[in-house]
This record gives structure tokens, sequence and C-alpha cells, in this order.
């Protein structure tokens, strides 16, 4: 069960970690092929920090989260993670009796407020749910519900009202408050304010950071809001087709991309500032995110790549790491200039 | 921009919709006056429940059941004839006559506003049909041309697609094409990128822009995103709870906002690149249940230059601060007093 020892910084090493979702067909289900949702997807969690994950629907990066809670199963790769008493654990080959400790440690919120609550139980059965399930005494819940509805701006007379009860930005924190029931370390929020308006959104990210602040939480914020992400994240991995194309701290990130991809997302993204905009050279990307099933040869990218040679058709590139720490996989970031946003 | 004081294409003067609930009546729009220029584009934009949908769905009076026109006028002016589209019956034959004709209309979710079962052919073809005179193969043809407008890639394949055979992009695209099939004077896009990435929302917001300039239309675009509207608006009206809290050109609105609400929405939003400050500016609060909504301006709860005297019990009226601004605002109409007494 342990395997790699971590580095004292590092909370979760992921390694070549891989998702195939088969593709059947046919009366006896056979499979024809298979979706490479994530082919390949290697970065370290460090303690206490946040690591934004961006890239455009199709790229990956909800599955990255869900492995990581192992939501399902792991095609190939490994996941170590430090859990509180120190001990390493590699999530991709948790069993079942090991995975049911380690879920109190690894906790997630999603991105619809309005599905993701069970609009049949009050929010004391929502947010005390894990805790009933620890067999904990009923009015210890209560407390402990009060507390957590109190820690994320709510007040504690919510707990017997159900969701419909409440506000999208509201139902967020009580998402929020359910994640931190169990006291986790880490928290996979999978797009956590991209439903709310912008007034709302600023709300819940403050509630994040002020969060993280207290409890030393750990964050993998996916998005595909770049200026949200940029406010957020400490350093920020780009998927493309599910690969990480990119994967830098934020100040580089946005001064000096190192991928064509990130390039084209950073130069996409209309800013509230007319004059910018009308100023600002775009590169728009010709077609959309190829199919996962059928990727292309080479470079994942490089049928939308505005710089690619017949290098980038035949070879894939590997994500290679700079000195700096940071990652890139494009066989030219050596020699590119690419534009950032300052 | 549009020339020396042409008249308003489309003029919406004190519009009030109300929805019968069970609860009680929302007054989803309560007074809201709005006018587009021809060949402008008009960005709306407000959080959800501004009533910005509700009141751009009434120019095409595509409201639900519940919902009437209490009150006011939209009237559309088309060489030299004015029509009250408020006046007309939903299924009237002059508002048939502009909906999908004079006034085409794309939507966000290109998946539910297309139909599944018929080909994209079949979709944009039959506008032509109904509101032109053409034969079926000239319809055919004009719907070829128009999807080569729309930039979609070979022509005759696309004719005999289903929408579930393409990718969000080029649907999006697909319906843009059914709302242009009768070139129409007027078009409404309610959040029409918001459901896709940023590097198509580039390429769709692109495409918009050109088909502006050679068909000479005039856009009603609504969205939250206040880069989109930074993108491609000339002007912009600002919505909060059921009514246009200002209005005035994109520079004005980015670079100058008069009124409370939008300054404060400008501040909480991150901007890229942009030095990083520690949290995000918040709008205290949250938007008020629509039936306990507060006396007074109903803003003031939420805003920090609000004033017991006035802001918390009378309702504002509208202060024109020039020929091409508005707000309305207390605190904005006692300063553009004092700068007027003062110059």
């Amino acid at each position: 069960m342990t395997d790699t020892s971590l580095a004292p910084d590092i909370l979760m090493d992921v390694a070549d970690l891989r998702k195939h979702f088969p593709i059947t067909s046919g009366f006896f289900g056979r499979q024809t092929g298979a979706v490479r949702a994530v082919d390949g997807v290697s970065f370290q969690l460090r303690k206490g920090e946040t690591l934004g994950l961006v890239g455009e629907s199709g790229s990956g990066k909800s599955t990255v989260a869900r492995l990581m809670l192992r939501a399902f199963p792991v095609t190939d790769g490994r996941i170590s993670f430090r859990r509180r008493n120190g001990s390493v654990i590699d999530l991709a080959k948790a069993s079942g009796p090991e995975m049911r400790e380690v879920r109190d440690e690894v906790q997630m919120i999603f991105q619809d407020p309005y599905s993701s609550l069970n609009p049949r139980l009050r929010l004391l059965e929502i947010i005390g749910e894990p805790l009933i399930n620890k067999g904990i005494a009923k009015s210890e819940i209560e407390d402990r519900v009060g507390e957590l509805l109190k820690l994320v701006g709510l007040r504690p007379e919510f707990m017997s009202r159900y969701p419909h009860a409440f506000s999208g930005g509201q139902r967020q924190r009580i998402g929020i408050a359910r994640a931190l029931a169990v006291n986790p370390t880490f928290i996979a929020a999978d797009e956590a304010v991209s439903a709310l308006d912008v007034s709302v959104a600023a709300q819940v990210v403050n509630l994040l950071q002020d969060l993280q602040d207290q409890f030393g939480l750990t964050y993998l914020f996916i998005t595909h809001d770049l200026s949200m992400v940029e406010h957020i994240a400490n350093r920020i991995g780009v998927m493309y087709l599910g690969r990480l194309v990119e994967i830098a701290d934020t100040r580089s990130l946005f001064d000096k991309p190192r991928h064509p991809y990130t390039e084209a997302l950073l130069s996409s993204v209309p800013q509230p500032d007319p004059r910018a905009n009308a100023a600002k050279k775009r590169i728009i990307l010709k077609g959309e995110i190829p199919n996962a099933a059928k990727p292309p040869s080479g470079c994942v990218f490089h049928p939308r790549c505005p710089y690619a040679t017949d290098l980038c058709k035949q070879v894939e590139p590997v994500l290679e790491a700079l000195p700096s720490g940071n990652a890139v996989r494009c066989h030219r970031a050596a020699e590119l200039d690419l534009a950032g946003v300052r | 921009m549009a020339g020396e004081n042409p008249k308003p294409i489309i003029e919406i003067e004190n519009l009030k919709v109300h929805f019968k609930m069970r609860e009680g009546v929302v007054k989803a729009v309560d007074g809201v006056n709005l006018s587009l220029m021809p060949g402008e584009v008009l960005g709306v934009v407000g959080e959800s429940g501004s009533g910005k949908s509700v009141t751009v769905r009434t120019i095409m009076q595509l409201l639900p059941k519940i919902a009437s026109i209490a009150d006011g006028k939209v009237l559309f002016n088309d060489n030299g004839t004015t029509t009250d589209i408020a006046k007309l019956a939903k299924n009237s034959r002059d508002m048939r006559a502009l909906r999908g004709g004079k006034i085409g209309m794309i939507f966000q979710e290109p998946m539910t506003a297309l139909s599944p079962v018929h080909t994209i052919g079949h979709q944009v073809m039959t506008p032509i049909l109904l509101h032109t005179g053409l034969s079926k193969r000239e319809a055919e043809q004009r719907a070829k041309e128009t999807l080569d407008m729309v930039r979609l890639p070979r022509i005759e394949e696309m004719m005999r697609s289903y929408p579930h055979q393409l990718s969000g992009g080029m649907r999006q695209r697909a319906m843009i094409a059914t709302a242009l099939a009768c070139r129409p004077k007027v078009l409404i896009a309610d959040e029409p990128t918001t459901a896709l990435d940023v590097t198509t929302e580039a390429q769709i917001l692109d495409l918009l822009k050109e088909l502006k300039r050679e068909l000479g239309m005039s856009i009603v675009f609504i969205t939250h995103n206040f880069g989109v509207v930074a993108d491609i608006a000339d002007r912009v009206s600002v919505m909060y709870l059921g009514n246009v809290v200002e209005t005035g050109t994109t520079e004005d609105i980015f670079y100058d906002p008069r009124h409370p609400y939008t300054r404060a929405l400008l501040n909480s939003i991150p901007r890229l690149g942009a030095e990083k400050q520690p949290r995000l500016n918040t709008i205290p609060g949250m938007i008020p249940d629509p039936y306990r909504l507060p006396a007074g301006c109903v803003f003031n709860p939420r805003c920090s230059a609000a004033t017991d005297q006035l802001c918390r019990t009378t309702y504002p009226g509208i202060t024109r601060i020039n020929d091409h601004r508005m707000a309305r605002c207390h605190r904005v109409a006692e300063a553009v007093a004092t700068e007027s007494i003062a110059p």
C-alpha cells in the first residue's frame, strides 16, 4: 500500500495518470475503441497551495479531479497521497476499506449547486451525512453542523431548512460546509463558482481563500475562467485533450506562456476593458478540440497550432521540466517567444 | 456607430412585464427604457433575475404564459412605419411576420434551440419559406448562402446534417444561420456564447461582428459577462432587479461608471494580468427576494452611497447625464445638478 516516499512539502504526487473509457458496440458490447479522457498526466500538489486546472470542455480536467478522489477506477498510473497520520498511500490502487478511511481527507465541491444537494434532505442531514456515517451522536452532529454553517457564513438555524429555500450562492456555501464536515486536507473544486453571478462568485472565492488560510487546505481549482484562476491559484496546469500541456506558477504562465495553446487561451479571453480588447491581437484557433477517441498524430494540438512544423505532425512531445520548476509539452517551446497578458 | 440623430430601430418605453405566480405578482421588468440605434450593438448586462432576458424577449413576444405586458411600448421603426409590438397579439399575422423575419433571435443552448429531428438545411429553409415568397429551390439556394455566410464548411453535407452530428461551435453557427436566413434588421442574441469555451467564444464573437458589418443589422446582445460586452457592444445598458440602472457608451460604462451598482460590479470581477489583490471586492448582501422588494431604490440595501432621506424612501427617476448617458440614481442626480450649477 505505501510505495514511494514523498518530499515533506508534497501532499499528492500524480504520475502518468490514465483513464480510458471503453467504447462498445454491437449486441455483445464488444469494445471497439477507447476515449482517452486522461492520457498520461503527471503533477505534484504542494501542501497548502491552490493548483488551478484550466482547459476547454473535453480536455479531461474534471476526470483528473474525479480520479484523484477515486470516483471511478484508474486505468493506469499512480496517485501518492500523504495521509494526515504521515503515511503515504497510492489512491490509484487503494482497496475499498482503505479508500473509505481516506475519504475523510479528500473532498469535492461541485459545479451545480442545484443538482448537487438532495432536495429531500434538510441541511442537517446534507452536511451531517458524513458524520452520521461515522456513528457520531446526534446532538454532537447538530453542534458540528451549526459550527460549519457559521464557518461558511450562514446562520445555524438554517439547519432545519431544505435546499430549495436558498439561493445559488448560499447553496454553494452549503456544498462547501458539507465538504468541510470531515476535516479534509484536500478539496477538489470542480467549476465551483462558474454557475454563480459575478458578485456572488467573488464572495464564494473569498470564503474559499479564508478557509484555506484557517485550515491549511490544499485545493485543486478547476475552471474555464482564466481571470478567476489567476486570482486564486498559486500554480496552474493547462490541459488539452487528456494531456497536461503546460504547468507553471501563475505569474510566469500569464506573463510568458510557453505553450502555443496557453497563448491562444489567454488571448481569447475578452477583457472588461474595451480599449484593451480593441488593441489586442487575438489568436483565433481554427476548429475545435478533437475527438479523444481518435486523437491526431504527433502533438495532439498540431491541427490547430499556428506554429506547427512537420515534426509536430509526427512525433508527440513529452512534458519537459524547465529549470524554473515549470514544465511544458511542446517541441518548439525553447525557440518560440509567446505573448502573455502583460 | 449611427450617424446624425437617426431614429432608433427599436424603442422600449416604460416597459412593465408582470409574472402572476401562486405567491403573488413578480414585477420582472419594471419600467425599462431602452433604444437600439440602426447598425449598433447594444449590450444588456445584469445578474440573474435582473430581467434582461424578459425585456428582450418582449421584442419577440416570446414570453411565458404567466407573463403579461402590464404597461409600456415596444416600438419597431422600419422604413418610416412604426409598429408597437407590445400591442400586437402573440400569434397575430403582424407579429409572426416580424418574429423570425424582420427580427431574428439566437439563444444560449443551440442543442435545445434547434430541432433534433430536422436537418440543418430544413431548419434554415423554414423561415425563408415562411417569410419570403421564394420557391423551394430558391429557398434552398438562400439557405446555402446563409450557411456559407456563417462560415460553415462543406455546405452540401451540412444541409443534410442533424444538430447532434455537429460540434458545439458549429451548432451555434447553424443556429445563427437560422436567425439570419431572412436577413433580419434586428438580431437578438441571448447569451449566445455563455455555453461555449473561450476559444470558440472568440470565433463566434468575431463572426457576429463581421456579420453585423456585412448585413448592416442591429444587435441586442444579452450577457452577464463584462468581458464579452466590452468586446462587442457600442453601447451598454446595465440592469438590476427589473430596471435599467445605467446606459452609456461602452467607453463610459467601463471607464467612468456612474451608478454605484455598475461600479461595484466592475470592481468585483478579477481582471486578467492585473496586480494580484489579496481578496476580491464584493457587493454586500444579495439580490433581494422579488416578492419583498426594498422600499425606495431597490439597490439601496447593498449600496455604499445610499442615503436615508432619499434612497431608502423614493424610487429614483431617470437622470440624463448627457445626450447618450442616463442613470437611475439619486446620488448621480445630485452630482449632475451640482455640476450644472457650477460649470
